[in-house]
């Protein structure tokens, strides 16, 4: 029987090296997939999701996740596009992460970073409130692409759509969002 | 601020949004067998009320089926359509799997109806199916007012477009999402270079019996096989020549 996930919170708390494993038991199958989706090679996958349980040991505590199979999903997907540029960098395949990378890339200014530019958590607000103002579908569409880095064949398929129309409607979504960053003071026009 | 920086940020976003997009397999499986073909594989493999479908196939109401008409006139006055062939019986419902499975089912009505019943319609054209692999087979390429206002109401693609997915009439198809249209016209490619069109109001039934009608937005870029399958054998086998200019 799996680990409740106060118990394993509570190992963490410790120092308790189980705290490792357990939750690799539990959720080590979970990460994986979420690497996979962003990397190509499985060595990368791999130290991917080492790298997240690494982070988790060194934030946990002070932080006490309520979800924890959420905070380590987020862990192994920041720790996977660090590593999908740096791959991108190397010239070394980035998986889809290295296209998601690009598609983001078009909501960034070339230089000029803008004085207004909050810190991170607030920009994840202010996406947020992005996405609360989007139909369900289309937020669907855009959580499925760029938090799960879904590839654009699996999200028709998953949403009973054409690839065309994916694309379509996640350039659309990302043109909105561009606009509305930039009405927030973040990306210049 | 740089790409991976938002999509970082993208990964702190609200875990309600995350958990609402989170792939799931079976529910995926069941909606791509929707439909008819659902139905059948689903229940007859059941082997539960396999009669009841068959009893109430497409082709059983074919004589029935009411062919919507282009007879909506114009803001200019021009006429769509030959009114001569308005149909006589009411909206019939078809290919439904009521309080078995999900699917879709249609209900043909004429243009004349949907404009009284909706506020919105967007007219959309089914490719070929050879294009269905290629480009969004089901594209929103006009919309009407129920009211038809001067400053809505545009025509019918002309016969001979082919419209792609890159040519998708975003303009248009923004103010149908909008403002969720719910019922659609669509204009069909036969197989002879003709076009025909119709209109219908797409109900999705719930295993629970409950049903609710789709608005553009949920139909918005489905495969071709999806809606297609779910049309009337009628409305497939009997093309309608619409005098489109």
């Amino acid at each position: 029987m799996q680990d409740r996930d106060s118990e394993i919170i509570k190992l963490f708390f410790e120092r308790s090296e189980d705290a490792v494993s357990r939750a690799g038991f539990k959720y080590g199958s979970y990460l994986k997939s979420i690497a996979r989706r962003m990397l190509r090679d499985e060595r990368d996958v791999e130290e991917t999701v080492q790298d997240a349980f690494l982070a988790a040991w060194d934030s946990i505590p002070p932080n006490r996740p309520d979800d924890l199979g959420a905070y380590l999903g987020r862990l192994v997907r920041n720790a996977a596009i660090d590593r999908a540029k740096l791959n991108s960098r190397k010239k070394r395949g980035g998986g889809e992460a290295a296209l998601v990378l690009d598609e983001i890339a078009e909501l960034v200014p070339g230089g000029t970073e803008p004085e207004e530019a909050l810190a991170g958590s607030d920009l994840a607000e202010t996406i947020n409130g992005f996405l609360k103002g989007l139909p369900q579908r289309k937020r669907r569409l855009f959580v499925q692409r760029y938090w799960y880095f879904m590839g654009e064949r699996e999200i028709a398929e998953e949403n009973l759509m054409a690839p065309a129309a994916v694309r379509m409607q996640l350039s659309r979504t990302r043109r909105e969002l561009k606009a509305y960053l930039a009405k927030e003071g973040y990306v210049y026009e | 601020m740089n790409n991976d920086e938002i999509l970082k940020a993208i990964g702190d976003i609200d875990r309600s949004y995350v958990d609402e997009a989170k792939p799931r397999g079976k529910r995926r499986f069941v909606r791509a067998v929707s439909t008819a073909a659902a139905a059948l594989i689903l229940v007859a493999g059941l082997g539960i009320v396999l009669p009841k479908i068959i009893g109430n196939t497409p082709d059983d109401k074919a004589d029935r089926t009411a062919y919507a008409t282009p007879d909506t006139k114009g803001a200019d006055g021009s006429q769509y359509g030959d009114a001569k062939n308005a149909p006589v019986d009411p909206p019939e419902t078809f290919g439904g799997m009521k309080g078995t499975v999900p699917g879709f089912s249609i209900s043909l009505v004429t243009l004349a109806e949907a404009a009284s019943r909706h506020e919105f319609i967007a007219a959309v054209r089914i490719n070929g199916k050879a294009d269905a692999d290629r480009y969004s087979p089901v594209d929103v390429t006009e919309c009407f007012a129920g009211s038809l206002p001067e400053s809505i109401l545009v025509r019918f693609p002309i016969a001979g477009d082919v419209i792609m997915a890159n040519e998708y009439n975003r303009t248009v198809a923004d103010v149908v999402l909008e403002r969720g249209g719910e019922c659609i016209v669509f204009l069909d490619r036969m197989t002879d270079g003709t076009d025909r069109f119709f209109a219908a109001e797409i109900i999705w039934h719930e295993s629970d019996g409950s049903a609710r009608t789709l608005s553009i937005r949920d139909i918005e870029g489905s495969t071709y096989s999806a809606i297609i399958t779910a049309l009337p054998g009628v409305i497939r086998d009997n093309p309608y020549k619409a005098p489109i200019e």
